[in-house]
C-alpha cells in the first residue's frame, strides 16, 4: 500500500487554522505547565520549543488534535521528563505526587482557554500599570529569572522581605486581574 | 486556606528549593483546595505573561507598547507576543497552501507608521541618488532602499538580524518580512523570530529558525544558502505554478531562475555573503565572582598555568559590606594586596590583580574565518577611606598565537614584541572610579581575535602609583560581574 502523501490526509484549511490558533491561545498555559514541571528557565525554553516542533510535525502530517492543551501537556511531560532525567540523573527523579498535582491543576482548566486568554490579556495590562519599583521586581524575577536570594543581595534587603514583597506583588496582580474581568463582565 | 503561605510555597517551589516539610505542606494544600490548584496555574501563566511584558518593555519602551500593539495586532490572535509564533506556525503549516491561495508577498505589510527595523550598522555605505538620508541607529518604517556599495546591518523588530552587501536593492515590508530585488544578504534569525521571510523576484524564503543567505542576480535568478537550521523556499508563479515547497537544511542551497524548469541544488557557501554581527556571551569561571574557587585567596601573585580559573594576588570574595551592594549576584571581589598576606612591603608589587586564561581554539574552530572581537568588561567600586591612596581600576584583554601556554612567561612577554611569546593584540582599559559606594563604574577592554590567536588573557587589576610600597593600599576597591562577549563580524577577507 503506498502512502498517498501527507496532503491527502491534511485536514481542511480552517481545521489547520483552528489547531494552530488553539496552540497559540493556550501558549501561556503550556508555558506555565512546562515551567511547573522543570523549574529551570533554560530547560523550560528548550522543552517549549520541542513541544512546538512536535506539534508542528504532527499537524503537518495531517493528524487532527482534538484537545490541543491536553496533547501539549502530554508532550511537554514526556520531553520535560526526558530532559530532567538526563540532567539530574544523580539527584533522582522529580516528586511524582507533585507532578501529578500539577497535571491535575492544569487538567481542571481544560475547556476554559477563552477565559484564560482574557485573564492573560488583563494580566498583561495589570503588569503594565505597575509602579516603577514593582516593575523592577518583575524584571528581576521574570526577565532575569533571579532567585529571591539574588534579588535580596542586589537590593541590599533580607530574603524574607523580598519574598514578602514578591508574594504581595503577585497577589495584587491576581486581584487586579479579577477586578478587570469583573469590570468587563459589568460592561 | 492561607493564601499568603501558599504564595510563599509556590515561590520557593518555582526555584526548586522546597524542603521536605514544605513540599509536604504544598502537596497537602494542592490536594485539599481546588483554589490552590487554580492559583498554581495562575502563577504559571503569570510567569509566561510577565516575561512577555518585560520583553516588550525592553523593545518598545514602557509607554509605547499599547500603541505598537494597535498597529500590528491581529484581531483574532489578540496578543502581540504571539505574532512571531503565529508567523512561524503559518510558515510551517500553510507553506504550500497559502501560496496557492494568495501569491501576494506583501500581505503582511504593517499598516500605519510602525517601525519595522533599526539600521544597526553601516560600513562604507553609499546610497543611490534620491535615497533618504539615513543614520546609524535610526529606526526605519517600511520603505525601499538602494545601496550602491558598502554594507549595512538591519535589526528587525521581531529579532532577525540582516546584513546587506551593496550593490543591492531591498524593501522593508514588516517586522518579519523584507524583499530583495537584487544583491545579496544574509539573515540570522533567533527562535523568537522564526518565520522571518525574504521575498525575491522568483521565490519566497521562509526561515524556520536559522542562518541563511539569499543572492539575487540581475534578471531575478535567486540562490538560497542555508548556513545553519532550516528554511522553506517557495518558488513563486514566475517559475512554478504548483506551489511546491523545498525545505533546505544546513549546508544546502537552491538556485532558481525564471524559465528554469527545475531548481538546481547547490552547496551553501557562507563565505559568499555578508554576515550580520552576532554577540555571543562567553561563560567565565566563578559566575560573576559569586562563587568561591580555588586560587582566589592563594595570593601566590602569579597568573595561573591553566585555563578557566581566576588566580593571582591576594583577593577575597565578600558579600555586601561597607555600604557597597554587589553589582549582581551574591558576591563580589575585594582587592586586598599584592602578593600573599604577610609579604614584606618592600617586595610587594604596585598592583593587585587576578588573571584568567581562555582557550580560543574551540571558538576559532566553530567560527572559522569570521572576524571576532572580544569585549571584556568588569564593574568597579571604590570607597574613600583614611588610608585610601590613588588606585587605577583596569581590565586587560590580550591574545596570543599558537603554542603559547598559560602562565607567567606569557604574561611577562605580553608587551615585548621582541619576545616570541608576546601578545598578538592587547588592550589595557583603565578608568577613574568615584568614591561613591552606591555607584559602580564599568571598564571594558576590546581586542581583535585574529585568525592566529589561540589564547586569550583576561585580567582585572588595581594599580597604585604611590612610591612607598608600605603606603600602597588596594582594599578599598571592589570588582564584580565580569563579562566576556565575542562580537562575530563578517568573514575576513570579504570575498566580494
Amino acid at each position: 500500500m503506498h502512502d498517498n502523501s501527507a496532503q491527502d490526509r491534511q485536514p481542511p484549511d480552517d481545521a489547520l487554522d483552528r489547531q494552530v490558533r488553539a496552540f497559540l491561545d493556550c501558549r501561556p498555559l503550556i508555558e506555565g505547565h512546562i515551567a511547573a514541571l522543570v523549574r529551570d528557565r533554560a530547560l523550560a525554553d528548550d522543552v517549549f520549543q520541542e513541544v512546538w516542533v512536535r506539534f508542528e510535525r504532527v499537524t503537518r502530517r495531517g493528524e487532527v488534535i482534538a484537545n490541543v492543551p491536553a496533547w501539549c501537556r502530554a508532550a511537554a511531560r514526556l520531553v520535560a521528563l526526558e530532559s530532567w532525567r538526563e540532567q539530574r540523573r544523580e539527584q533522582g527523579t522529580p516528586d511524582p505526587e507533585l507532578l501529578s498535582l500539577v497535571d491535575r491543576a492544569y487538567q481542571e482548566q481544560d475547556g476554559q482557554e477563552e477565559l484564560w486568554h482574557k485573564k492573560s490579556e488583563a494580566l498583561g495590562t495589570c503588569i503594565d500599570e505597575l509602579p516603577p519599583r514593582s516593575r523592577d521586581l518583575v524584571v528581576r524575577r521574570y526577565r532575569k529569572g533571579d532567585p529571591i536570594s539574588t534579588i535580596a543581595g542586589q537590593l541590599g534587603q533580607s530574603v524574607t522581605s523580598v519574598k514578602t514583597a514578591l508574594c504581595r506583588l503577585r497577589l495584587a496582580l491576581g486581584d487586579c486581574v479579577r477586578k478587570k474581568l469583573n469590570h468587563l463582565e459589568a460592561i | 486556606m492561607n493564601k499568603q503561605r501558599l504564595e510563599e510555597l509556590l515561590l520557593v517551589w518555582e526555584e526548586d528549593r522546597l524542603t521536605t516539610e514544605e513540599s509536604a505542606e504544598l502537596k497537602q494544600l494542592l490536594t485539599a483546595h481546588p483554589e490552590a490548584r487554580q492559583r498554581l496555574v495562575e502563577t504559571g501563566v503569570l510567569k509566561s505573561v510577565a516575561e512577555a511584558r518585560v520583553h516588550a518593555w525592553e523593545k518598545f519602551g514602557t509607554g509605547t507598547v499599547t500603541k505598537h500593539r494597535n498597529v500590528i495586532e491581529s484581531p483574532r490572535l489578540g496578543w502581540f507576543r504571539w505574532i512571531p509564533l503565529a508567523a512561524a506556525a503559518c510558515a510551517a503549516i500553510f507553506a504550500g497552501v497559502m501560496w496557492k491561495m494568495d501569491p501576494s508577498p506583501s500581505r503582511e505589510v504593517a499598516h500605519g507608521a510602525s517601525y519595522v527595523a533599526e539600521l544597526a550598522g553601516m560600513e562604507a555605505a553609499v546610497w543611490a541618488e534620491g535615497s533618504p538620508p539615513l543614520h546609524e541607529g535610526e529606526n526605519l518604517k517600511p520603505l525601499t532602499l538602494e545601496l550602491v556599495s558598502g554594507r549595512i546591518e538591519l535589526h528587525f523588530m521581531e529579532g532577525a538580524s540582516v546584513a546587506v552587501q551593496g550593490p543591492a536593492k531591498i524593501e522593508l515590508i514588516s517586522e518579519k518580512r523584507m524583499r530583495l530585488f537584487s544583491g545579496r544578504l544574509s539573515a540570522d534569525v533567533p527562535t523568537r523570530a522564526i518565520g522571518f521571510t525574504v521575498d525575491t523576484p522568483v521565490s519566497e524564503v521562509r526561515d524556520l529558525g536559522t542562518r541563511f543567505g539569499v543572492a539575487v542576480a540581475d534578471g531575478g535568478a535567486t540562490e538560497t544558502h542555508v548556513f545553519e537550521g532550516e528554511v522553506d523556499v517557495m518558488p513563486n508563479a514566475a517559475v512554478d505554478r504548483t506551489g511546491s515547497v523545498r525545505r533546505l537544511q544546513t549546508d544546502q542551497g537552491l538556485a532558481l531562475a525564471k524559465g528554469q524548469k527545475t531548481p538546481i541544488e547547490i552547496v551553501a557557501n557562507p563565505a559568499a555573503f555578508p554576515l550580520p554581527e552576532r554577540i555571543v556571551p562567553v561563560p567565565l569561571p566563578c559566575a560573576g565572582f559569586d562563587l568561591k574557587a580555588l586560587g582566589w585567596n592563594a595570593g601566590d601573585a602569579f597568573p595561573p598555568n591553566k585555563y578557566d580559573v581566576w588566580e593571582g594576588d591576594y583577593i577575597t570574595r565578600v558579600g555586601a559590606e561597607r555600604g557597597i551592594v554587589t553589582k549582581g549576584g551574591t558576591g563580589m571581589l575585594r582587592f586586598m594586596g599584592a602578593m600573599r598576606p604577610g609579604t614584606p612591603p618592600a617586595k610587594a608589587g604596585g598592583a593587585s590583580e587576578l588573571y584568567c586564561w581562555i582557550d580560543l581554539r574551540p571558538y576559532q574552530a566553530k567560527w572559522k574565518g569570521r572576524r571576532i572581537i572580544a569585549e571584556f568588561s568588569t564593574w568597579f567600586n571604590r570607597i574613600s577611606s583614611p588610608e585610601s591612596k590613588l588606585t587605577a581600576p583596569t581590565v586587560i584583554a590580550a591574545t596570543y598565537g599558537p603554542g603559547i601556554q598559560p602562565g607567567m612567561a606569557a604574561w611577562d612577554a605580553r608587551l615585548y614584541p621582541n619576545n616570541p611569546m608576546h601578545a598578538l593584540s592587547n588592550c589595557d582599559a583603565q578608568i577613574r572610579s568615584d568614591e561613591d559606594p552606591t555607584t559602580w563604574e564599568q571598564a571594558t577592554a576590546r581586542v581583535t581575535i585574529g585568525p592566529e590567536a589561540e589564547l586569550l588573557l583576561l585580567s582585572v587589576r588595581v594599580r597604585s602609583d604611590v612610591e612607598n610600597p608600605a603606603d600602597r593600599r588596594f582594599d578599598d576597591v571592589y570588582a564584580d560581574e565580569p563579562t566576556l562577549t565575542f562580537r562575530l563580524g563578517n568573514a575576513i577577507p570579504n570575498p566580494r
